[in-house]
Order: C-alpha cells, then structure tokens, then sequence
C-alpha cells in the first residue's frame, strides 16, 4: 500500500517535472531525444504476465554465461529478486526509502527519469568495499517478464579497490524498460573502475542515470557501453570533488537498426590539482541516431587542475547519424583544459587497401570499426567488458539486427591498441626523456 | 597467370587519364613501367584493383582469359594479384600484426592460418628488409616512417606470395642503403614465388640493382615505348622529354 502510494505521488511528480535539464539548456535543446514520462508510464503500469521468478533468472543467467563465459556474483531480476552466488553476498540488497539516515535522498528531483526510478524501483543495491579491502564484482541485471528500475549506491572506503561490472539484459518480445540511477563514491585514496555495459533488447528503453564523485586522491574510472535498445537516454554528473582525485570516463557506443542514443555526460574538476577525461567514441550504421553531450565545468578556485573532452564518431554508412557536441564551463584561471570532436565516414582509401590484400568489405569494416575503439578499450581494465563489447560489434557489424544478443566471447586475434589517449602527450608525466631535451 | 590490359580507357572525375593502355604480364617476368608525374601510371594500378574513383570507360583488364573488371578488389587480390601502394594509408587501432593474419586468411584457401608460422615469416623478412622490430606491436602504418611503410609493403609482398605483384613506386622517399635492400627483397620474393612484377618507377636507380625484362614508358596515358632495358639507358640521357615529344607525334 505504501508503495503505491509513493507510486501514485510520483508519477504526479514526474509530469510536473516533464522538463529535464537537458531540455532547457540551449546548447543541447536541438540534439534531444525525447522519451515522455506517459510512454514510460504506460509501460511501467501496464499489465505484467506475471513476476520473474528464481527459476526464470537461473535461466537467464545460464544463457547469458553460456555465451559470454563470464560469471556473475549477483543476478538482480525485475521484480525485485535476486539470486546470489558466495561472493555476491558481499553485495547489499535494500529498500534505500526506508534505510534511515545512514542512506540519505540522492536522487536529482530535476530530473524526470530519477523520479520514476526512484518511485518504482523494486530493489535498491548497496555496494560498500570497506578501507584497504579489495572487491571484483560481476552484477547481471534482467529484465524478464516486468521492467527493470534499480537504484544503486556504491561506496569505496579509503584506501580500497573496486572493479564492478553491471551487465544489463532484458528478455525479447515485450515492450520494457532498462533503467538505473545510481550514486558513487569513491573514498580517499582508493581506486575504483565501473563498467556498465548496456546490451538490452530492442524493445527496451534504456535509461542510465548517475552522480559520481572521487574523494581526496582518489581515482575514479567509469566505462559506459550502449549498444542495446531502442531508445538510450544517458546523463548524470562525474566530479573530482576533493583535492588531487581523478576521474576517467570511457564511453563507447555502437548504434544500429534505428537505435537512438541521446548520451549527456558532465565531467566536473570542483577540487585544486584534480584530472577530468572524458573520452567518448561512438560508431553508427543503420539509421541509427547518436547525440554525444560531453560538458565540462571547472569550478572557481580548481587550481591546477585539468580537464580534457574529446569525442570522435565514425558514420559507417550514409543513413547513420551522429552529431558531437563537446563544451566546457570554466570559471578558473590556472587550469589546462582542452575538447575536441571529430566524426567522419568510414574511411573509403582503408577500405580499397585492405580490399587489395583479399580482405572483404565486410571484414574490413569490422577491422576498422574495432580499430576505431580499440586504443580506448585499451584503457579498460575489465576484460570481461572489453571483449564482451569487442564481441557485440562484431555480432552487430554482420547484422544490425543483432540486438541484445549476448556475444560469444572470444578474444583470439583482439588487438587493443596502446591504452594510452594522447589527449594527455602534453603533459609532463607522459612526456618521454627525448622530448624534454628537445625542449 | 597472365594479365592482360587491353586498350584500357580511364576516367577520375571525369576527366580521361588512361587513353588506350595494352599491357601483358606473365608470372615470373619483370615490367617495369616509367613515366614523368602525371603520367597516369598510380591511375593504372588503380584501375587494375578496381579503385572506386577510376571510372574504366572502355578496353578490358583480362586475368588468364577471364575479365576481371566486374570483380570487387578483394576478388581481384584472390586471384595472385598484388598492390604495393605509393603511400599506403595509416589505420590506426588495427595491428600489423593482425591485419596480416586477416589478409592470410582472406588468401589461403582454407582459410586458416598458424600463428607461429605466420611470426616465423614475419621474423625473417623482416630481418631480411631490416625492420625495426617495433612495427609489429603497432597500428597499420601508422606512425611508421617512410621507408618503414615502403619495406612494410615488400614484407606484405613475402607474406601473400602472389602470382603477379603491382609496385607503385616501391623506391620513393628511400635512402639508397633502402633502395638496395627492397630491390634484392623484391628480387628475392620473386625468384621464391615465381611471381611476375610490374615495377613503377621515375627514377632508374632501383633498376641496377634488378634486371627488369621490360620496360615501358608511360606519357600521358599511353605507353609509348616498349623494349627492354636499353630503354633506361636511353632515359637516362636524354629524359622524358624525347618521348613525351614521341608521344605528341604519335598523337
């Protein structure tokens, strides 16, 4: 009864809230993929066969590993179960709601998709890795027979280490949606990578919320992978919060068959002698639709510090789109900062090449897209999500259609590139001894 | 095999750049096409892989009897036929080493390929061209030098082991330590495989150190001369100029 009651007073908010930030912000106003609060609604309240049961996500799981070979410590179903192996049980599952104090509000009450989340999300996930502990954890979220909408707090203590991996599924044939909303932060001095890889269906609405923030010295890398559903709606807010903390955000997002992808990201330097990067690559064939929003901001009195955007898209055939749209906001003098964009068609000379040394046209656009990522997936400390993404475009570059299909992994032949962006050459700690005498 | 080009007429942009080129080239034997800038000569190895931007408005490219000109490039490269471009083009995040193994596998008939003969291959030629050994953990030509790509170009050459080799300038932008090692690198590759080369060329340098059966002179789309090598002698006195002169009068 409560929870319909939160529900009922909800959905009230999210109407009243139609208008997203990214809706009114002039910049962005014309790249907009719009996603109305009724559809959502419609879909969330509409009449679900029945709940997801243990069986069901067993299931599911199985044929997800069967494929992809990879394990998972947790595996959270729609309706709100879950199944747990021996090491998932060092993940928290609880109503946040009711928690006390100890998990205060976190969700932007600006932002419609939060709202709904945040009104019909069944399960709530808690991630802590205590100080100077180290945890490696593989979570597969599945949307089988009602939508999924989860909410997840992630908490490293200092000192600590964390590399997570969220898999989100959903089952064919049913209208759903994909949504999670989640709160990170990363201790002092600890270490964390989140890889979150968005493999949906293409019934499936995704939405991907989040607010991440590093504390003193810490290092924070995020890596997003889109390359399921229909319709992508992607934004939140990363920042380098206290002193001397980094943040490294990878995006890489592949759309076909008429997928759309509406991706907003802001980086965030609030702290003196702090590192943003924010990287995003994104590859489209199909008429599929891709708006790349990498923004910027450093705050007043971030001395020091230095933020970097660059987003690059290949358009592999005439009908795709992808338009880039990289800004920075910075209210602070001594700082380094630099973005950049570039996109551009399939390169039609690299083509010719590879076609004279007997490599088909089809292959070879499969070389050249993986080249595409490659140097960035080089950055990604995850293998798992790496070649499970590897192993999507090539499922995906021999049918568009190939959507949500769980890859098999297979890493024979991969070649990722030096791990390193030369966005960073510049700067002194990338410098090689050769350069400095030539100074 | 042999590659016939018969009267082969040739457009990019819509302007003409070949106007009637014939060219037979067997297996085994050594061509050697030379001609000023602007010649049409890159045109014509285009053309015979099928370049998107050249149009082939008339004549034929014929392969053992068979015309080839409806073939995709990657068909054209499966029947023995090999491109060493002018400047090859740098993909970067693509390994060498990779995209090697991709164009054995493309070539061999069964299509599979064994990794350590394939690095066994790559090891001795590549100390046979003297290549740093850092190209193989790096992207396709990307960030090699100059002579890297064009001794990379020779390396590809050992590896695919085709029937007749097209080289576009394999000398360019080469030292004469370099010139010397890919001349005998292409020689070599040659006498292994029995592969038959059409060497293109503006300066006769690379040519003292192979013995080219045939050469051409190429002016303004057309060969205007064919013999053998006294033909560069005659070059190297007197240039392009009396062919070019030649070529006008047969005009």
């Amino acid at each position: 009864m409560q929870m319909e009651q939160y529900a009922e007073f909800s959905k009230e908010l999210v109407g009243r809230y139609m208008a997203a930030q990214e809706e009114t912000n002039e910049l962005y106003k014309k790249r907009y993929i719009p996603v109305g609060s009724e559809k959502l609604l419609e879909i969330v309240n509409a009449n679900h066969a029945k709940p997801d049961d243990d069986d069901e996500l067993r299931r599911f799981y199985d044929a997800v590993f069967k494929d992809s070979g990879i394990s998972f410590d947790a595996i959270i179903g729609s309706s709100g179960n879950v199944v747990l192996s021996e090491e998932g049980k060092a993940v928290k599952f609880t109503d946040i709601r009711h928690a006390g104090p100890d998990y205060p509000a976190y969700v932007n009450s600006d932002d419609k998709y939060n709202l709904l989340i945040n009104a019909y999300a069944k399960k709530d996930i808690v991630i802590e890795v205590p100080e100077d502990s180290e945890k490696s954890i593989n979570l597969l979220f599945a949307a089988i027979n009602e939508p999924l909408l989860v909410r997840i707090i992630i908490n490293t203590g200092k000192g600590s280490k964390l590399n997570l991996l969220e898999w989100y599924a959903t089952a064919e044939g049913r209208r759903t949606i994909s949504a999670a909303s989640h709160r990170i932060i990363s201790g002092d001095y600890s270490k964390c990578e989140i890889n979150m890889l968005h493999n949906e269906s293409y019934d499936t609405t995704v939405l991907n919320m989040y607010d991440a923030k590093s504390l003193a010295s810490s290092s924070l890398k995020m890596n997003y992978f889109y390359s399921g559903g229909s319709v992508t709606k992607a934004h939140g807010t990363i920042e380098a919060h206290d002193y001397s903390s980094s943040i490294d955000v990878n995006e890489f997002i592949f759309g076909s068959d008429g997928q759309k992808m509406d991706i907003n990201t802001n980086i965030v330097n609030s702290s003196s002698n702090t590192t943003a990067r924010l990287a995003t690559r994104a590859a489209a064939m199909g008429s599929a639709t891709c708006y790349l929003k990498g923004f910027s901001k450093i705050v007043n009195g971030s001395k020091d510090s230095r933020s970097f955007v660059e987003e690059s898209g290949m358009l592999l055939d005439k009908s795709a789109r992808i338009d880039s749209i990289p800004a920075m906001s910075i209210d602070e003098n001594k700082v380094k900062a630099t973005h950049s964009s570039a996109i551009g068609p399939i390169d039609e000379e690299a083509l010719f090449y590879m076609g004279t040394h007997g490599v088909d046209n089809e292959k070879a656009k499969e070389l050249l897209v993986n080249g595409f990522f490659s140097s960035q997936l080089g950055s990604v400390g995850n293998n798992q999500a790496r070649e499970a993404f590897a192993a999507i475009i090539r499922a995906k570059m021999k049918d568009g259609s190939n959507i949500g299909k769980t890859p098999k992994l297979n890493s024979s032949g991969l070649w990722f590139a030096d791990s390193e962006s030369d966005i960073f050459r510049g700067h002194y700690k990338y410098r090689s001894e050769k350069d400095e005498a030539q100074d | 095999m042999l590659l016939e080009i018969n009267d082969l007429h040739a457009n990019v942009e819509k302007k003409e750049i070949l106007h009637g080129v014939s060219l037979k080239i067997r297996d085994g034997e050594t061509h050697v096409i030379m001609g000023p800038n602007g010649s049409g000569k890159t045109t014509l190895a285009k053309a015979i892989f099928g370049h998107p931007s050249v149009k082939v408005t008339s004549g034929d490219i014929l392969v053992d009897g068979k015309s080839i000109l409806q073939m995709t490039t990657d068909k054209r490269a499966a029947l023995g036929l090999f491109l060493g471009f002018q400047n090859p083009v740098e993909v970067e995040g693509v390994g060498f080493v990779n995209f090697l193994r991709a164009s054995k596998e493309a070539l061999d008939k069964d299509g599979y390929v064994n990794m350590k003969e394939l690095m066994q291959q790559i090891n001795s030629n590549m100390e046979s061209l003297k290549i740093a050994e850092g190209i193989v953990g790096r992207s396709l030509n990307k960030g090699f030098s100059g002579g890297e790509k064009k001794k990379a170009e020779i390396l590809q050459m050992a590896i695919e082991r085709p029937k007749i080799a097209i080289l576009d300038e394999p000398d360019s932008g080469l030292d004469i330590d370099a010139i010397k090692v890919v001349a005998s690198n292409i020689d070599r590759i040659m006498k292994e495989n029995g592969t038959g080369a059409l060497i293109i060329t503006h300066y006769s340098r690379i040519l003292s150190y192979m013995k080219p059966q045939f050469v051409h002179v190429m002016v303004e789309g057309r060969i205007v001369e064919s013999g053998g090598a006294e033909i560069i002698s005659k070059l190297e006195k007197e240039g392009y100029k009396s062919f070019e002169d030649d070529g006008n009068a047969k005009q």
